[in-house]
C-alpha cells in the first residue's frame, strides 16, 4: 500500500515537472527590445483572479453588464455599411453583453485609413480583416497592438483546442519572437480548391479524345484538336478558344509544374524549397527554358487566347460562359445559368501532368490559414471581453453555444438557414430564401476573413458544378499538393526593408520577360542574357534573406 | 485719348530697379506705407486664403522629415530616428533597377500629354468660337465636355474593350481588308493609348476657360478688323489668338511644374506585363514596393524628389516667359 | 456701320472649321453613346464587345438596382449638400485673394504670391495632414470636406490672370479718384464684370466638389456623411486585399459571383446616374461667356 502511494506521488511530481517545462517553453522567450511594458492583463488583476466585470470561461454572457467597444473592418460590396444589421452580430451582443461599433471602410483604403489612425492616436479598440503580417513589425513592438498569449492561455479554450488540433495556425500566429499580436483565420474546408483548370467533358469528346491528358504531349494535342475541330458543336470550327486565362498565371499553375517540378507556391511567386530545404527562385533555373519553350509553342499555334495578358476577369468570364473557351482557370461555378449548364454538361479538371524533364507530380497546396485578422489596440479597456468574444467564433460545431460556432459566419445558423441532408452529415443543402453563401453575406453575417476556425467536411448538394470541383479536385490533385515557400513566414523589419525594393524590381523584370518569351517578341535564344540579367537584379541578396527567414520558419514549427 | 500717367497704376518708380529689389529706399518705404493704409481692406481680402493655406499647407510640413526618418508607424514623426544614412531612402530608390526606367517613362509621357494637351484645347476654343451655328456650337460644347467626368476605371474598361481584337477599331481596320492590330499587347502602342484617351478626357473641359477669356473681347475690335478688310482667319490669328495668349502662358508655366505628377492610378489600370518597359512609372512603382510592406519613409522620399524637380522646371519656365512675354507667375 | 464683305477665304475657313468640328463630335460623342448603350444591355454582351451602335439584350435592372440602394440615395443628397456649400465657400476664398493679387499697387503681392506657389510643391503628406485636422476635430464632420481644397493656387492663379488681363485699369482708377473704397471697388464694380470668371470658377469648384472621393475616403468613415462617389467607389473598385486573395486562389472567382455580377450589372448604369447632373450644369454657364459682355461698361 505504502509503495502504491510512494509510486502515484512520484509520478505525480514527475507530471508535474515535466508540464513544468513545457509551459516555460510556451512563454514568449523576450528577445529584442520593447519600448513599453507588455503586460496583456489590465491593472488591477493578479495572476489568478479574473476582473470582475467578466464572467469566468463557459459562463455567458461574457460581461455582467453591457459594454461596448469600437472596431474598425474592411468590407466587401455586398454587405450593408452597419455591421449590426447583420444576424449574426445582432444575436452575439444578445448572447454575449458585448455591444461592437462599427467602422466599416473599402478594402483598399483599410491600410491608410490604419495607419493615419494609429498615427493621430485616434483609433478603435478592434482592427479587423484588412492587416497584413508587416503591421505586427510595425505596431507590435510599440505596444499598439496588445500581446495576446496570456489572454488567449486564459481566456480563449476553443483557440487552444484549434491549436493542437492543427499545430501550424500557433506558428503561423507567432512572430519570431515568439509573440502573437493577431488572430488568424483558419479554413481547412472541404470545398477549399484552389484555382485549377477545367474543361469541358463534351468538347473532350467532340474531338475524338478518349482519355483525360496526362503529360504535356497529351495536353498540346487535346488543344490541338480543339482548335482544329468543331469542339463545341456549333457548327463553326473556328470559334473555339483551346485555352484562355487573365496573365501569365495561365501557365504558371500547370505548366510549370509539370516542367520544372517546382509549384512557385499557390500565388505563383516563383519562390519554392527544394528536397534539401534550400529556398529556390524558379526563373533563373535552367530547366524554366524548356517551359518557356512550351508556353511559346502554345502560343504561336494559337491555342491560347490571344489576348490572354490584355483582358480582365469580366471579359474572360463572358466567353466562358458563352462556350466559346475549351480550357480555363477558374471555378466552373461561374456557368450557373448558361446554355452550358442547361445541357448538363460536366466540367473535368486536369489533373497534375508530367513531361519530358520532370517526372514528379506537384501542384501548389491552397492555403487555408490568413493572419493577422484581429487585432487588439492598447486603446482597449475590455481585452478579455474581446478574446472571449473571439473564441466564440473558433467553436466546432460540438462546441457550438445557441446555434453558433466557427462555420456559422459561413452557412448562416443550421436548421434556419442551412441543414444536413444525411445522417451521416456529408452533405447540406441551403434553406430557401437563401441560395448560396453570398445571400449569408448580404444580411446574415460576413463569410469570409473574419477571424475564426471555418471547417466544412460536407459538400453542398444542389449545385452540381460545385460537387463537380470538388470532387475532381479531391480526385486528381489533393494527393499530389505540394507546399512552397510559406506564405506565413515572417520578416523581421529589417528583412522586410531589405528586401520590398528589390523583389519588385524582380518580379516586375520576371513577369515581363516571360511575357515576351512566351509571346515570342523575345527570341528564346536570348535565354542566357536573361539569365545574365537576372543576376544584377539581386537575386541572391533576396535568396539568402529568404533562406533565413525559411529556416527560422522551420525552427518555430517544431 | 492722351494717356495719361496713373498715380496708383503706373508710377515708373514701380519699374525703377530699386524698388524692384526691395532695397530700402527711404521714399520708397513710405511710399510702400503710404499704399499699405490706403489698401488695408486688401489685406482682409487676402486673409481667407493665407489662413488655409498655413493650416493646411505649411504646417504639415514638418512631415517632410518622414523621407529622412526611419518611421515606425508606430512610434510619432518627430520621436522615430534619423535615418543611417540620412539620405538611405533616397540612395534605396536611385539605386534599384528600374530606376531609370520609371524616370524615363515618367518624363516622357508627362512632356507628350502636355505637349499636346496644352494646344489643343486653344484650337478647339479657337475653332468652336468661329462657329456660327448656336446649335451647332452648344451641341459640341457639351458633347466634348462630358468625357472629363468619365471615371478612369470605366475609362480604362472602354478602351480595352474598344481595342480588343474584335473590339471596334478593328473592326474598322477590317473594313479596309488589314489584319487586326493588338495595340494592347505592344508596349510601343501603351504611350499613345495612355495620352490620347486623356486628350479625349481633358480636352474640352479644359477649353472651358479659353472660351471665357474668348467671350471677353470686345466687339470693337472686330469690326475694326472687318473695316480693314481682315478674313476670318486673319481675325483669329490678330485678336483672339493675342487674347488667349495670358492665360495660355499661365497654363504652360503651371504645367511645367506636374511634369512629374503622372497619377498612379490610370497608369496601373492600363498596365500589363508586356507593357512593363514602357509603362511603369514612379507612382505605380512606388505604390506597388509600398503595398507589400509599407514603406512610408521610402513613398515620402520620392515624393520630395518629385516635388525638387517640378520646382526647378517651374522656375525656369517662369523665367523665361518672363523675358518673352510679360505674363508670368511672378 | 460695318460693311461685310464674304471673301472667298472666309467660305473655305467655314467650311474646314464646320468639318473638323463634326469629326470631333463624333470622336468626343462615342464613348458617351456607348456607356448609354452599355447601361441598358446585358452585361455578357458587353464584355465581350458586341455592343458597338446600339444596345443589345435591352434590360433596365443596372438602373432599378441603383435606385433601390439608400447608399446610393445617401450619397447624392451628401454629395449636393457639399457641392452647394463647398463651391460657395470656394468662391469667397479663392475671388478675393485673386483680386488683390492683381492689384500692382498691392504691397507684398510677390511675396503672397510665392509663399501661396511654393504650396503646390512642397506638402508634408498624408500623415502629418491627417494629424492637424485630427487636432482640429474635423475628422468624420462635413467641415473636413468643405473646408478641405478651399482653394487651389492654380484657381488663384487663374483668376488673377483674368482680373489683370480683362478689367481695364482706367475703371478701377476712376472709382477710386471718387473716393470708392476697395470693398466697394470690388462688390460694386469688378464683381458684375467678372462674371464669365465666376462662371468658370463655380464651375471647376462645383465639379470638383461633386468628383471629390480622396479626400472623403480618408477623413470619413461615418456613413451618413459618405458622398455619392466615394459609395461608387466601394462598389466598383475591386477592393486589393481581395484581389489579392483572387490571385492567391484563396476565393474562387465562381463563388463571389453575387459581388461581380452586381458590380457588372450596375457599372454602367452607375457612371451615368452618377454624372447626368453635372453634366446638365454647363449649359447654365454657357451663358455667361456670350460675347461682348464688356462693352457696355466701358462705354458707361
Amino acid at each position: 500500500m505504502k509503495r502504491i502511494f510512494a509510486l502515484m506521488l512520484s509520478a505525480a511530481m514527475i507530471i508535474a515537472v515535466f508540464t513544468g517545462c513545457v509551459t516555460k517553453e510556451k512563454t514568449p522567450s523576450g528577445s529584442g527590445t520593447e519600448v513599453t511594458n507588455q503586460s496583456s492583463l489590465p491593472e488591477g488583476t493578479t495572476k489568478d483572479s479574473i476582473p470582475d466585470y467578466l464572467n469566468p470561461v463557459g459562463k455567458y454572457p461574457i460581461t455582467k453588464e453591457k459594454i461596448s467597444v469600437r472596431m474598425m473592418a474592411s468590407k466587401d460590396a455586398t454587405q450593408p455599411d452597419d455591421w449590426n444589421e447583420l444576424l449574426v452580430f445582432q444575436r452575439l451582443e444578445k448572447d454575449t453583453n458585448v455591444h461592437i461599433d462599427f467602422e466599416i471602410v473599402n478594402g483598399d483604403v483599410f491600410q491608410t485609413q490604419m495607419s493615419v489612425q494609429l498615427a493621430s492616436n485616434n483609433y478603435p479598440d478592434i482592427f479587423a480583416r484588412g492587416m497584413i503580417v508587416d503591421n505586427e513589425n510595425t505596431y507590435g513592438p510599440t505596444g499598439k497592438f496588445m500581446e495576446l498569449t496570456e489572454l488567449i492561455e486564459r481566456y480563449s479554450p476553443n483557440l487552444q483546442k484549434l491549436w493542437k488540433l492543427h499545430p501550424d495556425s500557433k506558428a503561423g500566429m507567432t512572430t519570431p519572437d515568439g509573440k502573437i499580436y493577431g488572430l488568424c483565420y483558419y479554413y481547412p474546408s472541404i470545398a477549399n480548391v484552389p484555382i485549377t483548370s477545367f474543361f469541358n467533358e463534351s468538347w473532350m469528346n467532340n474531338v475524338g479524345i478518349q482519355k483525360v491528358p496526362e503529360t504535356t504531349e497529351e495536353l498540346h494535342k487535346m488543344l490541338k484538336a480543339f482548335k482544329e475541330k468543331d469542339a463545341n458543336n456549333n457548327g463553326d470550327p473556328n470559334d473555339e478558344i483551346p485555352f484562355s486565362y487573365v496573365g501569365v498565371g495561365a501557365f504558371r499553375l500547370y505548366i510549370q509544374p509539370a516542367i520544372t517540378g517546382y509549384t512557385g507556391g499557390s500565388d505563383s511567386s516563383g519562390w519554392d524549397i527544394d528536397d534539401n530545404g534550400k529556398v529556390v527562385y524558379i526563373p533563373e533555373l535552367d530547366v524554366y527554358k524548356d517551359y518557356l519553350e512550351y508556353c511559346n509553342m502554345l502560343y504561336k499555334e494559337e491555342l491560347v487566347d490571344p489576348e490572354f495578358i490584355t483582358q480582365d476577369m469580366n471579359q474572360l468570364r463572358a466567353k466562358i460562359k458563352s462556350n466559346l473557351v475549351g480550357m480555363y482557370n477558374m471555378s466552373p461555378t461561374i456557368l450557373n445559368g448558361t446554355d452550358v449548364e442547361a445541357r448538363g454538361e460536366n466540367q473535368i479538371c486536369l489533373p497534375p501532368l508530367t513531361s519530358p524533364t520532370n517526372s514528379k507530380k506537384v501542384l501548389a497546396a491552397p492555403i487555408n490559414m490568413t493572419t493577422p485578422n484581429a487585432v487588439i489596440t492598447d486603446k482597449c479597456k475590455y481585452p478579455e471581453a474581446v478574446i472571449r468574444y473571439f473564441d466564440m467564433f473558433y467553436a466546432s460545431e460540438e462546441d457550438a453555444y445557441n446555434n453558433f460556432c466557427g462555420k456559422t459566419v459561413l452557412l448562416g445558423y443550421e436548421n434556419e438557414h442551412w441543414r444536413y441532408t444525411n445522417k451521416e452529415k456529408t452533405n447540406y443543402e441551403f434553406i430557401a430564401p437563401i441560395v448560396n453563401s453570398d445571400d449569408i453575406n448580404k444580411s446574415i453575417s460576413v463569410t469570409m476573413f473574419l477571424p475564426g476556425y471555418v471547417n466544412i467536411n460536407s459538400m453542398l448538394v444542389s449545385n452540381k458544378y460545385m460537387t463537380q470541383k470538388v470532387d475532381e479536385y479531391i480526385k486528381k490533385q489533393k494527393p499530389y499538393n505540394r507546399y512552397a515557400f510559406p506564405a506565413m513566414a515572417r520578416y523581421t523589419k529589417q528583412e522586410a526593408e531589405q528586401v520590398s525594393l528589390p523583389a519588385t524590381d524582380l518580379d516586375n523584370y520576371v513577369k515581363m520577360m516571360e511575357a515576351k518569351f512566351i509571346i515570342g517578341e523575345e527570341p528564346l535564344s536570348k535565354f542566357s542574357d536573361y539569365q545574365k540579367e537576372l543576376k544584377t537584379y539581386k537575386v541572391d541578396e533576396i535568396k539568402a534573406v529568404k533562406q533565413a527567414v525559411y529556416d527560422r520558419w522551420i525552427k518555430s514549427s517544431k | 485719348m492722351d494717356k495719361q500717367i496713373n498715380p496708383i497704376y503706373e508710377n515708373p518708380i514701380y519699374e525703377s530697379k530699386e524698388f524692384k529689389k526691395g532695397r530700402l529706399h527711404r521714399g520708397n518705404f513710405t511710399k510702400k506705407c503710404v499704399l499699405i493704409k490706403r489698401n488695408w481692406q486688401l489685406y482682409l481680402f487676402i486673409l481667407p486664403a493665407l489662413a488655409y493655406f498655413i493650416i493646411f499647407c505649411y504646417i504639415p510640413m514638418y512631415g517632410v522629415q518622414i523621407a529622412f526618418k526611419n518611421y515606425n508607424g508606430g512610434a510619432g514623426i518627430t520621436s522615430s530616428p534619423w535615418a543611417e544614412p540620412i539620405y538611405k531612402y533616397f540612395k534605396m530608390f536611385f539605386e534599384g533597377a528600374w530606376f531609370t526606367t520609371t524616370l524615363k517613362n515618367t518624363i516622357s509621357l508627362s512632356l507628350y500629354s502636355f505637349a499636346v494637351g496644352s494646344i489643343l484645347p486653344v484650337v478647339l476654343a479657337l475653332m468652336l468660337n468661329e462657329a456660327d451655328n448656336i446649335y451647332f456650337k452648344k451641341a459640341i460644347q457639351n458633347a466634348t465636355y462630358i468625357p472629363h467626368f468619365i471615371s478612369t476605371v470605366v475609362l480604362v474598361g472602354m478602351l480595352n474593350i474598344m481595342f480588343s481584337r474584335t473590339g471596334l477599331v478593328n473592326q474598322l481596320i477590317a473594313l479596309f481588308g488589314k489584319e487586326p492590330i493588338l495595340f494592347l499587347m505592344k508596349d510601343k502602342a501603351f504611350k499613345h493609348l495612355y495620352v490620347w484617351s486623356g486628350i479625349w478626357q481633358g480636352t474640352g473641359w479644359g477649353s472651358i476657360i479659353y472660351f471665357a477669356a474668348l467671350s471677353n473681347v470686345s466687339v470693337e475690335l472686330y469690326e475694326a478688323a472687318i473695316i480693314d478688310g481682315a478674313s476670318r482667319f486673319q481675325k483669329v490669328i490678330h485678336i483672339n489668338i493675342p487674347a488667349l495668349m495670358p492665360t495660355f502662358i499661365i497654363m504652360l508655366i503651371l504645367g511645367a511644374g506636374s511634369i512629374m505628377n503622372v497619377g498612379y492610378e490610370k497608369v496601373l489600370l492600363m498596365q500589363t506585363d508586356l507593357n512593363l518597359k514602357a509603362s511603369e512609372v514612379i507612382s505605380t512603382y512606388v505604390y506597388k514596393v509600398g503595398i507589400i510592406h509599407s514603406q512610408f519613409s521610402l513613398s515620402s522620399a520620392v515624393g520630395l524628389f518629385n516635388n525638387v524637380i517640378n520646382l526647378i522646371l517651374l522656375v525656369t519656365v517662369n523665367r523665361i516667359a518672363r523675358s518673352v512675354s510679360s505674363n508670368s507667375l511672378w | 456701320m460695318a460693311i461685310r464683305r464674304k471673301l472667298k477665304s472666309d467660305i473655305l475657313f467655314n467650311i474646314i472649321n464646320l468639318f473638323l468640328l463634326s469629326i470631333i463630335f463624333i470622336i468626343a460623342v462615342y464613348p458617351i453613346w456607348f456607356v448609354l448603350c452599355a447601361s441598358i444591355s446585358d452585361p455578357v454582351f458587353v464584355n465581350t464587345g458586341k455592343v458597338l451602335l446600339l444596345p443589345k439584350g435591352v434590360t433596365f435592372s443596372g438602373y432599378v438596382s441603383v435606385f433601390k440602394d439608400p447608399a446610393i440615395l445617401l450619397g447624392y443628397r451628401n454629395t449636393f449638400f457639399y457641392t452647394i456649400i463647398g463651391t460657395f465657400i470656394n468662391l469667397c476664398v479663392t475671388l478675393p485673394a485673386a483680386y488683390a493679387l492683381s492689384r500692382k499697387d498691392f504691397v507684398g503681392n510677390k511675396l503672397f504670391t510665392l509663399i501661396f506657389l511654393f504650396t503646390m510643391f512642397f506638402s508634408g503628406g498624408l500623415i502629418p495632414t491627417y494629424l492637424v485636422i485630427s487636432k482640429l476635430n474635423m475628422v468624420n464632420t462635413i467641415w473636413v470636406l468643405l473646408v478641405v481644397g478651399a482653394t487651389g493656387m492654380t484657381n488663384i492663379i487663374l483668376s488673377r490672370t483674368f482680373f489683370v488681363n480683362s478689367i481695364p485699369p482706367e475703371m478701377q482708377e476712376a472709382a477710386q479718384i471718387d473716393g470708392c473704397s476697395n470693398l466697394r471697388l470690388f462688390t460694386n464694380i469688378i464683381l458684375p464684370l467678372s462674371k464669365p470668371i465666376i462662371a468658370v470658377m463655380s464651375l471647376f469648384f462645383a465639379v470638383g466638389h461633386w468628383n471629390e472621393y480622396f479626400t472623403a475616403m480618408i477623413y470619413i468613415t461615418i456613413p451618413k456623411l459618405k458622398p455619392l462617389q466615394l459609395v461608387l467607389r466601394d462598389i466598383l473598385v475591386e477592393s486589393q486585399f481581395n484581389a489579392k486573395m483572387i490571385e492567391q486562389g484563396v476565393i474562387d472567382v465562381g463563388e463571389i459571383s453575387e459581388r461581380l455580377k452586381l458590380q457588372e450589372l450596375i457599372r454602367y448604369s452607375l457612371i451615368v446616374v452618377a454624372t447626368l447632373p453635372v453634366m446638365c450644369l454647363y449649359p447654365f454657364i454657357q451663358k455667361y461667356f456670350v460675347k461682348g459682355i464688356m462693352i457696355g461698361a466701358v462705354k458707361a
